[in-house]
């Protein structure tokens, strides 16, 4: 299999197989799509499906994964990890605290680098963050090729909203040197919405896709438009992580510690990477079950350490954590001009999203309708770590047979920059007596051209007139109390005050029709179905049928096609 | 009538899922796929699981076959429709339930896009145009037509009103299916219809392909009525409509044309056109598909696949077509049995003499699997007795040895029946020949030229030699005849000295002149010419000669040429006794 691997290059003839990757600060995964078309998170030769961006050399040896990051508390100096942000930026704008506990990053030329022994001798070497890289996708793509037995040569790979062209050009540049052809960058909130999408259901949502990592959280709120997505507003915390949660542990136990026997782990680097390391499977486990124990050998001064913790204190103390997710998430939203009513789905992502508490405060900060989708709020959840990599592998195999230039000449902005229309279209009817409502066609921010149909049963009688118009979502609140944010702060309490606050103050969605752009007559008889389909073209131009449901048939006649161009000008 | 088939996976999901919710849910009507095709099963509501009726689509797409309908003691209570089904299919269902065994005429249908739909049949029909929203469609009072109202001239019912507000530009994340589809519209500038309409062009050729290339081989009446028990005849390729493919089948093709086979010949759907249920060669398809799918046996049945091999030509034949033309698929066909590949093949008459070589050696150290297990006599059961079992599985050996052994005979003759008419292996001997002869005329050639060449050079040097005797002798000669004629000149010059004093009467003034004066005269010429070289007697002499008769002329002359000589330390003036400077 080496040599099958090693003798292909891509220019060859060899079948194209492509994969998605997800490459995280903390974490990678990959993915393809097995025989019968699902796809699927590949285990590398360790047999982990999420696998740790780290990578450590002992004497000359390269380690992968979950063992590079348990050498985090021999060989620290010689463990690259967290490196990701780093690639294509210069020494000066990096954040170098995530790599506090292994190799340091430095500056070299213009780019990072790290100085790890990473041969047999004693002399370290600089290794630019570029080569680890390439190293660290070159392992990934083996572990693909030795699972699927097929030459791996492409792959879609899922990067964050925010990353730049420097980023994603060092990013393929890293990629190639690995004999890996990148077919396209894809977003991680796309690609995770797009894992859930391919289950089928594309109906047409305003999700926000939280990706909640290891160090990082990264918030998108987009549009789904019959099965195209607009990201309308992006949020981001690069501070706020599983890393933060896992810092809530240490200093926990660090203190219990203390109380014990007078000495700081914290302050020995060895005792902090073995707490640290720890407290990330304690949090892990504490996603799962109510209680979990952690227990080091020796961890400071050669006194062993053993304590147990339950989930209701981790909680507490992680509580003004938990509410920065929160808070960052409707701040997001905000941001996207949008009420939190709007928002019919969430998707967590990333392995932070395992905390059950981060989707009970969401579920409870967003209406009943939404649907939170995390492990611990959806039982149709996918695991939140694989959704980038399922992403890109869904795209991958959907675009793999396509020529590079074809690739780019889609994804370049003169295809992808569209015009998006900005109030929903649809028919206007009578609510009650006097009173008009709005039955939406087609949902606000759908990029053109689009054409939906809406088929809606009339209960009136006699000759009706359909009004098209152009609608407008209201909130309406039946309480003058003003709805203060959702206190989700973790407190024993706090999902009563917050239930409360609900009661108190009802808010509403309605639609409200603001401007007219035509009218069909019909004779409409009581319990006919009507279909609408309305066509925005290119140009902005609208056309509008509106028949009896099924009249293709011709089983009850009068189909009436009136249809109508007019030309509005951006 | 487009009737859903059992692979479509949106009927059997829809199948498993609502068979379980109608256990839940009480409901004893459900709509599924079973072995004869869709169907709808009526469940016993006291003992739900087992179904007591079952209403099955005809498949001509006119109504449905009931069986025991009557033991449902009444009209099923609910109908649960999943997908929506196709309009003339609810039309049909609606027919049929309006049919003797049901006591209430069913609603019309409801059929929702998403959701299944529960509907009362025993509700009437007004309460199924009720405020509920069940079925995902909204229920709507539209606003009536005010009076005077107008449309549009040329269009009644149409009138505009507004034209849309100004877009907002944002980017479209380029992921997903459908932003292939935007992508492909926006590219190529086509709307909507356009590009449905291209998209289905494109699937349909794309099928059109599938269908061609797969099985449509218009199948034998004879082969139809084939008794499945004498599978061993049967061309079993042929069956599955496989038969320009044979052995070239892969096991794609084969799964595809077999499955094709069987929703085309299932007893089933005989059963359903009215047909007797003859399955005989629907069991041909099994057999067929059996054999051919199992690697080991396919090659037992390859190996004895008749059809797929080519006769050897005859010499007319060769002659006739050509060579190649005629044994090339003889030699593919056979390579079909190597156990080696690639086989080398024949090639063409530019082919060189390696790969002629390569082709033949190869071909006469042929490795075959072929094998003939597949025309075994039966093996007959246990109970006829060991011995004849044990006589017949011996006999079945040999038979295969011996097979095997005229085979490998077989495949020799064929062999060297192609290299006898192998025009190629004649050129090569020809030219080996020519190759030979070519070597030993070119040796003898060289010889003769060197030779030649030898020849040459001799005589080249002895005609160098003579030329450069003659001219050394002619040289000689010239040099001979310069110096007399010196010789000559320098006589000539003494004569002319001795002769000027002479002339002169001895530089006596008046008379004779006195015997010691020329005696004296004499000598100092003598010696003069003595110690003179050639040229400045030559100057001295034509000086005298100027001079003549003149004494003094002469005298002066004489007396210069001594001043000359003595200067030059060849005369010493003392020796001179007349001519003295």
């Amino acid at each position: 299999m080496n040599e099958e691997v090693d003798g292909a290059s891509p220019t060859e003839g060899v079948e194209q197989y492509a994969i998605g990757i997800s490459f995280g600060n903390s974490n990678s995964s990959i993915a393809h799509l097995s025989a019968d078309g699902k796809a699927e998170v590949i285990a590398n030769e360790e047999g982990d499906r999420l696998i740790p961006s780290f990578l450590s050399y002992v004497d000359g040896e390269e380690f992968h994964g979950t063992q590079a990051k348990s050498q985090l508390v021999r060989n620290s100096r010689n463990t690259i990890g967290y490196f990701r942000d780093y690639l294509g930026k210069d020494f000066k704008s990096i954040d170098p605290t995530p790599c506090h506990s292994s190799a340091h990053p430095q500056e070299n030329a213009s780019t990072v680098a790290f100085s790890i022994q990473d041969t047999e001798s004693e002399t370290p070497n600089t290794v630019s963050v570029s080569e680890i890289t390439t190293r660290h996708l070159r392992r990934l793509k083996q572990s693909a090729s030795d699972f699927s037995g097929k030459a791996v040569t492409s792959a879609v790979i899922a990067i964050p909203t925010d990353a730049s062209e420097a980023q994603t050009e060092a990013l393929a540049n890293a990629a190639e040197n690995a004999q890996l052809n990148v077919l396209q960058f894809i977003s991680e909130p796309i690609a995770a919405l797009m894992a859930y999408d391919a289950r089928g259901d594309h109906k047409d949502k305003l999700v926000v896709v939280a990706d909640l990592g290891g160090n990082r959280s990264d918030i998108a709120v987009v549009a789904s438009r019959g099965g195209m997505y607009s990201i309308l507003a992006t949020g981001h915390d690069y501070e706020l992580g599983g890393v933060t949660l896992d810092q809530v542990l240490v200093d926990h136990f660090a203190k219990e510690f203390i109380k014990k026997h007078k000495i700081d782990p914290r302050d020995n680097e060895r005792s902090l990477a073995k707490l640290k390391l720890e407290a990330e499977a304690v949090k892990k486990a504490l996603s799962l079950s109510a209680s979990a124990t952690l227990s080091v050998e020796s961890l400071a001064e050669g006194f062993d350490f053993r304590s147990t913790i339950n989930r209701t204190r981790y909680e507490l103390l992680a509580g003004k954590v938990f509410q920065s997710f929160t808070r960052l998430i409707e701040e997001a939203v905000k941001k996207a001009d949008l009420d939190l009513l709007d928002i019919e789905e969430v998707i967590l992502s990333g392995g932070t999203a395992h905390t059950p508490k981060i989707a009970q405060n969401l579920k409870s900060l967003f209406s009943e309708h939404t649907t939170v989708f995390a492990p611990s709020t959806s039982p149709t959840a996918i695991n939140p770590g694989f959704l980038a990599a399922t992403g890109a592998a869904i795209q991958a195999s959907l675009i793999q047979e396509f020529e590079k230039e074809d690739i780019e000449q889609s994804t370049h902005p003169m295809v992808t920059v569209t015009p998006h229309i900005p109030n929903a279209i649809g028919i206007e009817i009578e609510a009650q007596e006097g009173t008009s409502s709005f039955e939406v066609v087609i949902p606000q921010d759908s990029a053109v051209p689009v054409r939906k149909t809406k088929v809606m049963q009339s209960l009136s009688d006699g000759e009706m007139v359909l009004r098209v118009c152009e609608g407008q979502r209201k909130i309406k609140t039946t309480k003058l109390e003003q709805r203060s944010k959702a206190e989700t702060n973790g407190e024993e309490d706090s999902d009563e005050d917050s239930d409360v606050e609900d009661e108190e103050a009802v808010r509403e969605r309605i639609w409200e029709a603001i401007k007219p752009l035509g009218e069909i007559t019909a004779k409409v008889k009581k319990g006919l179905k009507v279909e609408v389909t309305v066509n925005v073209g290119a140009d902005l131009s609208i056309s509008i049928t509106a028949r009896e449901l099924g009249a293709k048939t011709g089983v009850r006649g009068n189909i009436e096609k009136p249809e109508v161009t007019e030309n509005g000008q951006a | 009538m487009a009737q859903p088939t059992p692979e479509s996976s949106l009927y059997r999901d829809f199948a498993e899922t609502f068979y379980h919710s109608s256990l839940a849910s009480g409901v004893r009507f459900v709509y599924q796929i079973g072995a004869g095709g869709p169907c709808f099963t009526f469940y016993d509501p006291a003992s739900l699981g087992d179904h007591v009726a079952v209403l099955q689509f005809r498949a001509d797409g006119l109504g449905f076959r009931t069986t025991s309908l009557t033991e449902l003691g009444g009209p099923p209570r609910h109908l649960i429709f999943g997908e929506p089904l196709p309009a003339d299919l609810a039309q049909a269902v609606a027919a049929t339930l309006e049919a003797p065994g049901f006591t209430t005429p069913p609603p019309s249908l409801s059929l929702a896009p998403d959701n299944p739909v529960f509907i009362p049949t025993t509700s009437s029909s007004s309460s199924v145009m009720g405020p509920q929203e069940d079925d995902g469609i909204p229920r709507v009072r539209f606003p009536p037509k005010p009076e005077g109202w107008k449309g549009d001239p040329g269009n009644p019912n149409f009138r505009a009103l507004g034209t849309l507000s100004p877009p907002v530009m944002r980017k479209i994340e380029p992921a997903g299916p459908h932003f292939l589809a935007f992508a492909r519209r926006k590219r190529h500038g086509r709307t909507f219809s356009e590009d449905e309409r291209i998209q289905a062009q494109n699937k349909v050729k794309k099928i059109e392909d599938d269908e061609s290339t797969e099985i449509s081989e218009p199948e034998d009446p004879l082969m139809l009525s084939r008794d499945a028990k004498d599978w061993k005849g049967q061309d079993h390729y042929a069956v599955l409509g496989l038969s320009k493919y044979r052995w070239k089948a892969t096991p794609e093709q084969i799964k595809n044309a077999h499955r094709k086979k069987v929703l085309r010949h299932h007893p089933d759907k005989k059963a359903a056109k009215g047909q007797s249920d003859d399955d005989s060669f629907f069991k041909c398809i099994q057999r067929a598909n059996e054999i051919l799918e199992d690697p080991v046996k396919r090659r037992q049945f390859d190996s004895v696949d008749e059809a797929a091999d080519v006769d050897p030509p005859s010499k007319k034949e060769v002659q006739k077509r050509g060579f190649y033309k005629m044994w090339n698929p003889v030699f593919e066909s056979e390579a079909r049995f190597s156990n080696k590949q690639p086989v080398p093949m024949l090639g063409d008459e530019k082919s060189t003499k390696e790969e002629v070589d390569e082709f033949y050696n190869f071909w006469y150290n042929f490795d075959s699997w072929r094998t003939f297990e597949y025309l075994d006599e039966d093996v007959p059961d246990d109970n006829e007795g060991r011995d004849h079992k044990r006589h017949i599985e011996k006999k079945n050996a040999n038979a295969r040895r011996k097979k095997k052994t005229e085979d490998t005979a077989r495949l020799r003759q064929v062999v060297d029946q192609a290299l006898e008419q192998d025009e190629r292996i004649k050129r090569f001997r020809q030219e080996s020949k020519a190759n030979k002869n070519k070597k030993k005329n070119e040796r003898e050639a060289a010889a003769k030229r060197e030779a030649e060449e030898k020849q040459k050079a001799k005589e080249e040097a002895d005609r160098q030699q003579k030329e450069s005797e003659e001219a050394a002798k002619a040289e000689r000669a010239e040099s001979k005849k310069a110096k007399e004629a010196a010789k000559n000149a320098v006589k000539k010059n003494k004569r002319v000295l001795k002769g000027s004093v002479k002339d002169v009467n001895y530089f006596a003034s008046g008379g004779d002149a006195s015997a010691a004066q020329v005696d004296g005269v004499l000598t100092d010429v003598e010696l003069i010419i003595g110690k003179i070289d050639p040229d400045e007697l030559a100057a001295l002499a034509s000086k005298l000669n100027l001079a003549g008769k003149d004494a003094e002329k002469v005298k002066g002359a004489y007396e210069d040429e001594v001043k000359t000589l003595v200067r030059d330390g060849k005369i010493k003036g003392e020796e001179l006794k007349v001519l003295k400077s």
